[in-house]
């Protein structure tokens, strides 16, 4: 396309040279020698001339190293920035997007210490209430084993109780049968048996 | 005139010439040079040219690939280019595709008509774009892209039977196209010449007139040199006038070489989107 443009804008310069030439190269007495008028439109086919050439060679040359180059380098400079600008944006989505991620996973792991506390204060209580009621089964156990040794012990002790009382008395008897007592021995017996008794 | 000054010698530093008028002296272009036509404006335009090729080659090596500019100068052209292409010319076209082939030639115009117009505001030189040769070999080479333009788009016949605007309804049955279209392309075809001769003349027109302007400050001098009380006031608001026209030259430098690079623009986008 620009290729087309300045061939075109080439042709029609030569076009317009070939016009001008004749009667500019070589009349440089047509408004030399120091003459000035003040008609600022007066023509001078030299002055056209090279004023031509010269914008036609600084647009060629200028146009192929450095207005060229320029626009090419503006526009890369352009994509350039519009690419980080948009790799910008998509981090700055993927940012929020993990933003967002680890937000739901800190919501959700306060909610699941939140539950795991729940849960440890409902077993820690099952397990003391477990406890004592272990406990007071024990010591009801305890209380009832205590008793029944307790109440074994009065009917053993009733029973020797009741059985040295038998041997004490039939002692006493056989003594009695075979000897004569007297108050004063009898009283000594029984005294005798007593204590023989609380020894024994 | 009074006090012997000739208005036409004082507009000499307006016009184009064999030589270079310095307070110390004249000095003439070579012989063999004026033999070919060259003259004071046509070194001048070589002067620019020799800036743009200075300015910009070197800026096409610190940019290329993408690079950021580095240093306030370097930058300083970069923003005007960018500019251009991004608020000037790509808007008056139509797209950046379809801008894309005439950004190197209206960047070239853009400076050539800027450093011309600003060789006008050093010490002794000139506008070569004071000259209406000057200006109407530009706005004759902007009329040749324009028209290329447009032939481009729409093929040699397409781009010239463009320029009727159509318009329906039909007078005695018969469409009205058909009746204006002959009176119409005659008259859009001169506007489309003319366009680009206003772009020759406003150019011109500009920096001729103002450093006339200038020239006539500076003449308020010597010709009240006869009498001591009223030179010294008039020097005074002679200088002063000449500081201010100066700064205002200084904006109209920048401001005519965007007005031509703006309309060549806007006539390339207009041949393009015929309608």
């Amino acid at each position: 396309m620009t290729r087309h443009l300045y061939s075109a804008v080439t042709l029609i310069s030569v076009a317009v040279l070939l016009a001008v030439m004749p009667q500019s190269i070589f009349a440089a007495d047509e408004h030399g020698g120091g003459q000035t008028s003040l008609n600022p439109l007066e023509w001078a086919s030299n002055t056209a001339f090279w004023s031509l050439v010269i914008f036609v060679i600084v647009f060629a040359l200028l146009g192929k190293f450095a207005f060229r180059p320029i626009a090419a380098a503006l526009d890369a400079r352009e994509q350039g920035i519009a690419d980080k600008i948009a790799a910008a944006a998509r981090l700055n989505e993927e940012a929020k997007d993990l933003m967002r991620q680890y937000q739901d996973k800190l919501d959700a792991s306060r909610d699941e210490v939140r539950q795991i506390m729940e849960t440890a204060k409902k077993d820690a209580q099952r397990v003391a209430d477990t406890i004592v009621e272990k406990a007071n089964a024990a010591a009801v156990q305890e209380r009832e084993r205590s008793a029944k040794e307790i109440e074994s012990a009065t009917a053993s002790a009733l029973q020797t109780i009741a059985e040295r009382s038998a041997s004490l008395a039939t002692n006493l008897a056989g003594r009695m049968i075979r000897a004569e007592v007297k108050p004063e021995q009898h009283r000594d017996l029984i005294n005798a048996a007593l204590q023989d008794f609380v020894k024994s | 005139m009074s006090g012997g000054i000739n208005i036409a010698d004082l507009a000499g530093h307006v016009k184009d010439t064999y030589s270079f008028h310095f307070p110390w002296g004249h000095w003439e272009i070579p012989q063999v040079l004026q033999t070919f036509g060259v003259s004071k404006y046509v070194l001048l335009e070589l002067g620019a040219a020799a800036v743009m090729f200075a300015v910009f080659i070197p800026l096409a090596r610190h940019i290329c690939g993408g690079k950021p500019a580095k240093g306030r100068f370097w930058n300083m052209f970069e923003v005007f280019l960018v500019y251009l292409k991004d608020d000037v010319i790509v808007p008056s076209i139509g797209s950046a595709k379809e801008a894309a082939p005439y950004i190197p030639y209206l960047w070239t115009l853009f400076f050539f008509v800027l450093f011309c117009n600003l060789a006008g505001m050093l010490p002794w030189m000139g506008s070569p774009t004071g000259s209406a040769v000057v200006t109407g070999v530009l706005a004759l080479i902007t009329f040749t892209v324009v028209t290329a333009a447009g032939m481009k788009h729409h093929g040699t016949v397409g781009f010239w039977k463009g320029m009727v605007p159509h318009i329906e309804g039909k007078i005695a049955g018969i469409d009205i196209v058909k009746i204006l279209g002959p009176f119409m392309f005659v008259l859009e075809v001169f506007s489309f010449f003319v366009k680009h001769v206003t772009l020759c003349i406003r150019l011109m027109a500009n920096m001729f007139g103002g450093h006339l302007m200038l020239a006539i400050f500076a003449a308020f001098i010597p010709m009240s040199a006869w009498a001591i009380y009223i030179w010294i006031p008039i020097t005074v608001c002679a200088i002063l006038a000449s500081v201010a026209v100066s700064f205002l030259e200084l904006f109209v430098a920048f401001l005519q070489a965007y007005i031509f690079t703006f309309l060549t623009s806007v006539y390339i986008g207009m041949s393009i989107h015929q309608h």
